[in-house]
Order: structure tokens, then C-alpha cells, then sequence
């Protein structure tokens, strides 16, 4: 009898666990997977204005623009033209492009047949001073949204670039903002397709 | 019983299967052998270059399977794969004025093969003559600062003159402006392309851009131009560059430099006339192959193409869909690209650097700028992040420009400092056919890049730059094998 009261709350806490591992979702390492949806069967993608949190203006076109093309060059999924995410978007009379509504997703997907949607938020795109010391930094993060019901399926982010403990100690300039770019998306790309 | 009838019914089987092996060894060895029968053009020389297309058809039989053909241009020793695949068809249309000879190499399933001998020498003369008239438009200024034009304009005039063309006076070109009201001449459309033939008599059209202009510290000029026949369809005859800077090439003590912007300014007029005149009037020198198989090897010639285009300026990254045919004559409309740059016209100037390289490329065709911009006009096309699939459809469609490529992009940076010029663009081409992007690349590039040693290698203006990534992802778009 005694035994049996001792195995109760053990055999509870498993339940419990093996219900939480029942959520089917993923989160790793500032990842996030939907286990339910099936990224294979992704085929088009529209690539949405990005928020820009930096002072620089054209931050966050840049950035968007360098995703967009690698993000084609891994020949895993189609990316709209920018051009025609735009007509898209206006078709839509979306006020802000960058945090689109569930709705407002829906009718872009009847208007420009997409399997998902991309957003994104650059928040640090700019040149950092520490002492003697100066590093291009950049910090951005990426949603992905499936377009029949609106859920985020994945989510992640990059920061790259600062000052290293070397730069600290013998000084130095960093790496160019370009290098830092394609470093950040180059990780993000990576955190999409593990 | 059940015995022998078996016996009986393998024994038949095994003669059927011996009967049915037995002709098809027959047949693979009476496989006539791989012929090359005859290579024709359906016009004879001599021909005009860029406005005539000739259609070289090969006629190969026998061997195994399908039959694949190999067309080789030759011309001044060197030779170029034009096409490859299973189409014994070739449509040329020459872009330079020489003497070339056509060969075609078939080769079957089995990997058997059979050339041709090089053709006899095809003539391809300029597509004007030395009496032609040519009517040169005001230069469009897209420097971003005040240049003085009227000198430039000045020295075109009296390069040309010199070099013995036959030029519209610039009263009779001022007078035909106010009339037609013609105040954009970066380019020229259908209308005023046939009125200034009517009007004037002008043969064809220069239409130049300066590019950029530094008066001291260093003094700097870029230039484009390029030749289009006039009359109802413009045509782009010859086009090319130029960029210099004063300090590019000091020499010893400094004794080069030069600091005078007009001595550089002559210069560069001297090299883009002398250019124009080494395209009409330049006899090729006679071509002379050898006909033997090494000489005609297509990889060497491929390969060579690659190594000429400096890995430094090629695209960090870039994506080429199975749709694009580099076998395939493909016409092309370069739409201005969106500057998001600080540089004024950046845009412009990327747009009018990729005309040049395709109209260079052997397989494109490239619209008139003018006429592409005439189009976006009528259809009021606003494209402030690029074009729409709408957009390409309009363009591409049979009753507009009837082109199979549209090419736009985006200019980030464009920074024409002697020092360390820097150009960052994306570009990206649709197919009509399909509404797909069916290329996409982005490259950034400095001067300084890969510079080690005492400024070897270095690149002192941003057109040089420009003329470097533009050619290097036009290469990519058309090469056969990529790298």
C-alpha cells in the first residue's frame, strides 16, 4: 500500500510532462518551431517591409533585401518580387505592413497566393563605440506566418557584430556592416532549414 | 506428359528469346554511322551586324539516339560557343561588324561526334555606312553635380567631326527639340525616332549620359553612350564607356597625373569616338582556324570566359532558375532601378550599365531604354518597390514591348571616390512567360577590395566598378556552365 502512494505522484508528474511534450512546439536555442506544420510543403513566400527600429532610414530594406536574396538562392522556396508583395500590400490598404493583422494576412494570401508570409523587426543596424573601439552591430528577428490561419510557424533571431574582447584589448574596427549582414541572415537562413 | 510439355514449352521460349535478341544485335550493328550532311545559312554575305538575323541550320543523321549540335562562331582567332542542344537550328544575329566562320559539331547518344569544317568567311558589315547621318543629342546629365555641358557637348562634336562623320548640325537638332518638344534625352521612343529621320535625314541617334564629373581632387569623368538607328523601331547599333580618373595611373613622381579636367575630359571623348569608329569603319582582319577538334573545344572557351570575370566582383550570392535557356535568344527590357542611394540618378546609371553588358552578350537582345520608358509612361506604371507581376505582364505582352526578360533592382550605395569607390545593388530578372524571378543577385564591391600591395589592382572610379559586377552577373545570367 505504501508502495503505490510513492508511485502516484511519480506516475502524475510523466503524465504531465509527457502532456506538456504534447504541445508539439519547439523552442530552442531563441527558435521557434510549429512541429505541426509540415515546412516541406512551402512552396511560395512573401517577404514583408521589415519594422526598422534604427536610426538609419534604409536599414530595414537593406536587410530585407539581403534575406530575399538568399533566401531565393537556397532554391528551397519561391520569394515573391518585392515588387509585387507591394502591389500586394496596397491591394490590401494594409496600414502597416511590418505587423499585418490575421485578416489582413488572409486577404494578402487570396491576392498574391502565398503558403506563408515573412516579418520582420531590424533592431540594431548602426556602429558601436567602446573606447578606442568601433563594431558594426545588427540585431534582427524574423516571424513567419502561415496564411490559412493566420499562426506563427517560426520565429528567430540574429544579433551580430560588436566588440569583441580583442577589439577591447588591441583596439580594431570590426568588419564591415556588409560582412555583419550576411553573417546575421546566413544564421537565420541556417535556424529556418535545421 | 506434364514433362515433356514443359521441356517442350522452355525449349520454345528460349528459341523465341534467341530470336528476339538476334535482330536487335542486327540492328545495333547496322546503326548507320554518325553523319554530318550539310550546314546552310538562309542568307548569304555580306550582312549587316545587330539589324540582321541569320538562321544556320545543320543536317546530321545516323548515329545513336538523339542528336545534339554544337554551333561555333569564329572570329579574329577566337571562338565562341553560340548554342548547344538538340536544335540543329541557329538564329544569329551578329553584333559586330567582321569576317566570321560558322562550324557545327553533332554528336549522338553514344557520345560519338562529327564537325563540320569551319564555313567559308561570312561577312558582316556595320549597319551604316560612312555616308550615314547621325544626329547626337544633348549629353543627359546624371553626374548629380554641374558639369559644363555645352563644353562636353563641344568636344563630341569636334571628336566626331574629326573622325569624319557626318553629324546633324546642333541648330537643326535644337529646332527639332522646341518642335517636338523633346526634353528628355536619355533615350528616344518610337515617334521621335521616325520624326527625326523624316525631318532630318539622321541615319541614326548618340545619345550619351555623363555619368560622373569631378572638377579637382581628383578630376574624374565617366561617359556612356551608344548608337540607335532611327526610323519607327529603334534599334541599339553599338554602345560602350568609359571612365577615368586623374590619378589612376601616376606613373613615376606623379609625372602622369593629370589635373587638368579638360585634358581628361578629351581623353575620354577620344576613347568612346574612337570606339564609334573602330565600329563602323574597322576592317576585321581575315579569321584563320585551324580545323582540327582542339581547336574548337567549347570548355576551354567557357572556361577562359569565366577566368576573364575576376571572382572579386562576382555576387555574393545569386539564384538562376532551370528556365533560363542560355541557348535561347532572350529580349531583354532593363527597367530603371529604384535608388534608395544618396548619389542622384544611381539608378539610372546601374540601368544603363546593364544595357551595355547585354547588349555585348551575345545571346540578348536589348530594348531602347527609350522605348522602355515610353511604355511605363502609357501605362502609367508607378513601381515604387519594383515591378508588379502586372507590371511584367503589361511589358511582356505581345502588344507592348513583346520582351521575354525584364530586368529591374535596387541601388544601396554608389560612392565615386578616387580613394575607395564603393557600389552595393541588387538586381533581379522576371520571365514573362512564367511571372517568375528567374535570376536574382546582390553584390557590393569596393576599390580597395583584394588590394594588398602598393594599390595593385585597385579601381579608382565607381564605373569601372560598376563595369565589373554588372558584367559579372550578366555572366552568370548567360554562361552555359556555371561556377
Amino acid at each position: 500500500m505504501k508502495k503505490k502512494i510513492t508511485v502516484l505522484p511519480l506516475l502524475l508528474i510523466c503524465a504531465f510532462l509527457a502532456l506538456v511534450q504534447g504541445c508539439a512546439q519547439k523552442t530552442s536555442g531563441g527558435v521557434f518551431f510549429n512541429e505541426m506544420v509540415d515546412f516541406a510543403s512551402i512552396q511560395t513566400v512573401a517577404v514583408m517591409p521589415f519594422e526598422n527600429l534604427t536610426d538609419n532610414e534604409d536599414a530595414a530594406e537593406r536587410v530585407r533585401d539581403v534575406f530575399m536574396g538568399m533566401l531565393l538562392a537556397t532554391e528551397a522556396v519561391y520569394v515573391l518580387p518585392p515588387g509585387e508583395v507591394f502591389r500586394g500590400i496596397s491591394r490590401v490598404g494594409m496600414l502597416n505592413p511590418a505587423a499585418p493583422s490575421t485578416d489582413e494576412i488572409k486577404s494578402l494570401a487570396g491576392i498574391l497566393s502565398v503558403d506563408v508570409v515573412i516579418t520582420g523587426v531590424l533592431r540594431e543596424y548602426q556602429l558601436v563605440r567602446a573606447g578606442a573601439s568601433t563594431a558594426n552591430i545588427i540585431s534582427v528577428s524574423l516571424q513567419m506566418i502561415e496564411t490559412q490561419t493566420g499562426t506563427i510557424i517560426w520565429s528567430a533571431s540574429s544579433t551580430k557584430g560588436g566588440i569583441t574582447l580583442t577589439d577591447r584589448m588591441f583596439g580594431g574596427g570590426g568588419r564591415p556592416m556588409n560582412d555583419v549582414t550576411l553573417e546575421s541572415v546566413d544564421e537565420l537562413l541556417n535556424k529556418l532549414f535545421q | 506428359m506434364n514433362c515433356s510439355t514443359n521441356f517442350s514449352s522452355k525449349a520454345l521460349l528460349l528459341l523465341g528469346l534467341m530470336l528476339a535478341v538476334l535482330p536487335a544485335c542486327a540492328l545495333v550493328q547496322q546503326q548507320p554511322a554518325l553523319r554530318l550532311n550539310s550546314l546552310d545559312s538562309d542568307k548569304v554575305g555580306p550582312q549587316q551586324a545587330v539589324l540582321t538575323s541569320i538562321r544556320w541550320t545543320a543536317d546530321g543523321s545516323g548515329g545513336s539516339g538523339e542528336l545534339s549540335y554544337k554551333f561555333f562562331i569564329g572570329r579574329d582567332s577566337a571562338i565562341t560557343l553560340a548554342q548547344e542542344g538538340p536544335d540543329p537550328v541557329w538564329e544569329w544575329i551578329p553584333k559586330k561588324p567582321g569576317k566570321y566562320r560558322i562550324k557545327v559539331e553533332v554528336s549522338d547518344a553514344r557520345g560519338d561526334s562529327t564537325a563540320s569544317r569551319w564555313s567559308p568567311e561570312y561577312i558582316i558589315t556595320a549597319p551604316l555606312g560612312g555616308e550615314s547621318l547621325i544626329a547626337v543629342l544633348p549629353i543627359d546629365n546624371l553626374s548629380g553635380t554641374s558639369a559644363p555641358m555645352s563644353e562636353l557637348a563641344e568636344s563630341f562634336h569636334a571628336g566626331l567631326a574629326s573622325k569624319g562623320f557626318h553629324l546633324v548640325t546642333p541648330e537643326a537638332i535644337e529646332q527639332f527639340r522646341k518642335k517636338h518638344r523633346m526634353r528628355y534625352t536619355g533615350g528616344v521612343n518610337s515617334h521621335l525616332s521616325r520624326a527625326i529621320r523624316e525631318e532630318t535625314g539622321a541615319d541614326a541617334l548618340l545619345i550619351t549620359a555623363l555619368e560622373a564629373y569631378h572638377e579637382r581632387n581628383p578630376v574624374q569623368i565617366s561617359l556612356i553612350a551608344r548608337l540607335v538607328s532611327s526610323g519607327s523601331e529603334p534599334e541599339i547599333l553599338w554602345m560602350d564607356s568609359v571612365g577615368l580618373s586623374g590619378d589612376e595611373s601616376p606613373g613615376l613622381l606623379g609625372l602622369n597625373l593629370i589635373t587638368d579636367p579638360e585634358a581628361l575630359r578629351e581623353k575620354a571623348v577620344g576613347q568612346l569616338t574612337g570606339s564609334l569608329f573602330a565600329f563602323l569603319h574597322s576592317a576585321a582582319p581575315s579569321s584563320d582556324f585551324e580545323d582540327s577538334a582542339e581547336s574548337a573545344e567549347p570548355a576551354s572557351q567557357e572556361r577562359a570566359s569565366h577566368v576573364h570575370r575576376k571572382s572579386k566582383y562576382m555576387p555574393y550570392d545569386y539564384f538562376r532558375s532551370q528556365i533560363i535557356d542560355p541557348n535561347k535568344k532572350h529580349r531583354v527590357a532593363v527597367i530603371p532601378m529604384l535608388n534608395l542611394a544618396v548619389r542622384k540618378n544611381a539608378g539610372k546609371i546601374v540601368s544603363l550599365h546593364y544595357v551595355k553588358e547585354l547588349f555585348n552578350a551575345t545571346n540578348f537582345k536589348v530594348v531602347e531604354p527609350g522605348l522602355v520608358r515610353e511604355e511605363l509612361l502609357r501605362f502609367r506604371a508607378i513601381m515604387p518597390a519594383g515591378p508588379s507581376l502586372a507590371v511584367a505582364d503589361l511589358i511582356t505582352s505581345q502588344g507592348s514591348l513583346a520582351v521575354d526578360l525584364v530586368l529591374s533592382g535596387k541601388v544601396f550605395d554608389y560612392q565615386n571616390i578616387s580613394t575607395n569607390p564603393k557600389v552595393d545593388f541588387s538586381m533581379q530578372v522576371i520571365e514573362g512567360q512564367s511571372r517568375e524571378v528567374v535570376f536574382g543577385a546582390r553584390t557590393f564591391s569596393t576599390g580597395n577590395k583584394g588590394v594588398y600591395f602598393f594599390d595593385f589592382g585597385k579601381v579608382y572610379t565607381a564605373h569601372k566598378l560598376l563595369e565589373e559586377m554588372t558584367g559579372s552577373t550578366t555572366y552568370l545570367l548567360s554562361s552555359r556552365t556555371l561556377p
